[in-house]
This record gives structure tokens, sequence and C-alpha cells, in this order.
């Protein structure tokens, strides 16, 4: 018996780098997924590489009628949804003073990182409340939403909004007693995903002084979206290397 | 084949609650097991609970304030076994009590089983983690070492420092390829609550549930799941975390 035998999973920006790891792991445990990305044909490879059973869409995260047309046709193609996972497109910017930061820029990073995994929280939540079998999401999330970095304001305040999110969001379906869990999981250096590209040096501070590695981070999606977490819910896991601990 | 095949796990304190809990699941996940604890007879029942599912499980007599018994359990664990891969630091002891009635001697007993314990088991385990190339150690705080606890000022500040020892070892650590981590678990169901809070259950009960964004008491089985995840190579990145398993309590 795998972790997600019977179960479906919908993986937002599952094309990007840290998606298909997660869509390979949750399929590889039993899941049906959704892979739903910006890039049609993006997430139909990594779809068709996850197994014949897995479906790709494409999908907008900043727009509340794509939110609903994928949370539907994933409902419609596979009868549930179990678990959803939001990966934020984490877009970011070269390093802008806060003083040359504009307004745009700013809103620009928040829309596709906290207002897409807003989104996904809130309609994600929603659609699994009719649903009535309760269920888990997990958020992709920055360890530079707890710990700042020059130059970086907008994608900060967009990390730690994820963060903070995360435990509102948990808080009210704790309160609902709907059965659904919400968790994150807090990415450091890990090679291949957006702050490895932001700092392609690993700084000096990490720890274990390397690069994770994407399926440290697919491993802990799967965790906290298990019944292993049953009991875990408006919880930060961070995938870091020891970062936050230093 | 589990994801701790061919590893071998101590936990300390797991002749009841949480302890035996996390014992059962290291070696449903393919661990090796020694545990350890002051009290013989009910290791005998970890031990038999333990091969209930299959396990391979040694009980060691051990008080964790005692250097000399850390000393003994390494030789045995190393005798026994050949390698040690896994330390659970999960021996713990709480007071409860106002501020007022708190003595020294309440404070410097909780430092001793709380603190001085994992302290001394973090020091005789990180020879061998060395010598296996690497290794994982986990400390059983509790939610009460990040946010303050009603009548806990004794209680959170040894579980505070528990957290800040794990922080410190898992930088030290991270050079020799030993990951550290602390658990915090939030309201746990074991035999050992109405020693703390009283025999009137049914009372009290329905309180505790309601000081849970859930609802739910959790049960050992949680943090043993975590527990196997922390140990495991899936958690290869993950070290100096504080590892939260309370149904959303420390999201308030």
């Amino acid at each position: 018996m795998k972790r997600f035998d019977g179960k479906v999973a919908l993986v937002s920006n599952g094309g990007s780098a840290i998606g298909q790891a997660v869509v390979r792991t949750l399929a590889a445990e039993g899941a049906l997924v959704m892979v739903a990305d910006a890039d049609i044909t993006r997430a139909q490879t990594v779809a068709r590489a996850a197994g014949p059973s897995h479906k790709a869409i494409a999908h907008d995260v900043t727009t509340v009628a794509s939110w609903e047309r994928v949370l539907a046709d994933t409902v419609a193609a596979f009868k549930r949804l179990d678990v959803l996972i939001t990966i934020a497109t984490a877009k970011y910017d070269s390093p802008t003073s806060i003083a040359d930061t504009s307004l745009a820029q700013f809103q620009g990073v928040n829309a596709q990182n906290l207002e897409g995994a807003f989104l996904g929280l809130r309609y994600g939540v929603v659609k699994m409340r009719e649903l009535g079998h309760g269920g888990a999401v997990v958020n992709i999330a920055s360890a530079y939403g707890t710990i700042g970095l020059a130059g970086q304001a907008a994608y900060n305040a967009s990390a730690n909004g994820i963060r903070m999110m995360t435990k509102a969001a948990a808080l009210s379906c704790a309160e609902s007693k709907d059965n659904i869990r919400i968790n994150a999981v807090q990415v450091g250096h890990i090679a291949g995903a957006p702050e490895s590209e932001m700092m392609p040096v690993l700084p000096a501070h990490v720890p274990l002084a390397r690069h994770g590695s994407l399926d440290d981070i697919a491993a802990a999606v799967a965790f906290l979206a298990s019944n292993d977490a049953a009991y875990i819910t408006g919880y930060i896991l961070p995938v870091d290397g020891g970062l936050l601990a230093a | 084949m589990g994801v701790l095949s061919g590893k071998v796990a101590i936990v300390t304190g797991a002749t009841s609650g949480i302890g035996k809990g996390c014992a059962i699941e290291l070696a449903k996940a393919g661990a090796k097991v020694v545990v350890t604890g002051r009290n013989e007879e009910r290791g005998a029942n970890t031990v038999r609970l333990v091969h209930e599912v299959g396990g391979d499980v040694t009980f060691v007599r051990q008080d964790v304030t005692v250097e000399s018994d850390w000393q003994k359990l390494m030789e045995i664990t190393l005798s026994t076994y050949g390698r040690l891969d896994c330390l659970l630091n999960n021996a713990g002891e709480a007071v409860i009590k106002p501020l007022e009635k708190l003595t020294l001697d309440d404070l410097q007993f909780l430092l001793r089983v709380d603190l001085d314990g994992p302290f001394l088991g973090i020091k005789h385990a990180w020879p061998h983690l060395k010598k296996a190339g690497g290794g994982t150690i986990m400390n059983m705080s509790s939610i009460t070492g990040q946010k303050g606890g009603h009548l806990g000022s004794a209680y959170c500040a040894a579980k505070g420092a528990q957290v800040a020892l794990t922080k410190a070892a898992a930088v030290e650590g991270a050079g020799h390829n030993i990951r550290v981590n602390a658990i915090l678990p939030g309201l746990i169901w074991t035999e050992g609550v109405p020693d703390v809070m009283g025999p009137n259950v049914d009372e009290y009960m329905p309180k505790l549930r309601a000081s849970v964004p859930t609802g739910e008491v959790g049960e050992t089985w949680h943090v043993g799941k975590t527990v196997v995840y922390l140990a495991s190579d899936a958690a290869a990145y993950v070290t100096g975390a504080e590892i939260n398993i309370d149904g959303g309590k420390s999201a308030t």
C-alpha cells in the first residue's frame, strides 16, 4: 500500500523544476496527478513522463477563472481532489534597492507568487469542501520568507506572505473541522530552483555547504501531503540545509 | 524493505508514551532499535510491542542524566548491532506549577533531564555517527520550546534550551553529515498525561481538545511518522529545524 494510492493530486506550476520532482514523487507513490502549467507542452511532457494515467492542463495562476477551470477539470477527470500543491511561479527580479523598486515590479512579483498561492488556496479549499472528503494542501514557500535579502523586497514580501497565509488558511480549515490540512515547505538553496538561480553562488553560511536537490523538496512535500502528517497543519517545514538555524 | 533498513537507532525514554510510539514506527520502517529507560518492566513491554511489528530491539536500562549510563549504552549498541545511525533524545520530564511555587530544585531537575540528557546523548553519539559517515539526531522538545505555556516557566525554559542546543549542534554537525532536528509536539495523548494533568480525564479532555485548532488530540504514531521521515534520507537537506506536530497550535 503506497501513501497516495487512490488519491488525486493537482500540482500547479507542475512543469517547473520543483513541480516535475513533486509530480514524479506523488505519481510513484500512487497518486493520479493533474499537472497544471502556463506552458501546456511542458505540462504534457511532465505528465507523460510520470506515466500514462496522469493529465496536463494549461493554467494561469493569476486568474480566478483559470483556477476554477483547472479545479473543475481535475475533478471531472479523476472524480476527487485530495492533494493540492501550489508552487508559486517564484518570480523574482534582479536585485533592486528598495529606493529603486517600482510599484509595478513589486506588484508583478506578488501577483505571481503570493496572489497565485492565494487563489490556489481560496478555490482549492472550496473545491475540497464541496467534495467533502478532506484533503491536504502544500504551498511551496522560501527560506527568504523568513530572512531578508538586500534588493529583494518584493520576493521577501511575497515569500513571507505565503508563510503567513498558510497559517491563517490552516486555522480557518481547522476551525471548520473540514479535515483539510494546509502546510508549506520553505525551500533553501536547491539546485535548479529559483533561490539558486537568484544567487548562483551558495552563501557561505549554509551549514550543509551544498545545494539541496529537487527530490529533497519533493520528499518533504509528499510527507506533508500524506497521512503520515495527519496531525500537522499550519506548519512551515524548512528544507534548507540548516540555513534558518544558523 | 523499509526506508530505514540497515539503520540502528537509539530511543531514550522509550518505556512509555511518545518514545514507545516512536520506537514502534522506527522498527516498522526497518530500523534496529535500542530502547532505553529506567523501568525494566515497562522496557520489556516496549520490547514486546516492537517484536509484534516484526522489529529487532534491545532494551538497555539507562538514566539519561548519568554519563556512565551513556557510555554503557553506546558499548551495548555497538557490540549488539555494530553501528549507530540515529539517536532520538526523547526522555523528558515536566513540572507544571505557578512561578511562586516553582523551586530552584524544580528547574534544576528539569534541566538535568531535558537538557543535560540530550547534551550527553549528542556528545556520546557524536564519534559513532562521525565514524558511520554521518547520521541523524532528534531532540524531543515541545511546542513549549517556542511559546510560553501557562504555569510552565521551568518547563518552557528547559524545552527552549533544547531547541537552541539543537540548532548549534546542527550547525556543527553539518561538516560531519550529522543532521540534528528538534521535534515539537503539541498535545499528544499518552498514558503519562494523567500523571501531569490529574486523573479526571473526562473533565479536562474537552478543554484540552478545545485548545487545539483542529480540536483533536494527537497520537504517538503521529510523532513516530515524523521521526521516520527525519531519520531517513528523504530528509537529507533538513537540519536545525523545529518540526511542529500540533494540530495547528503553533500557527496561532
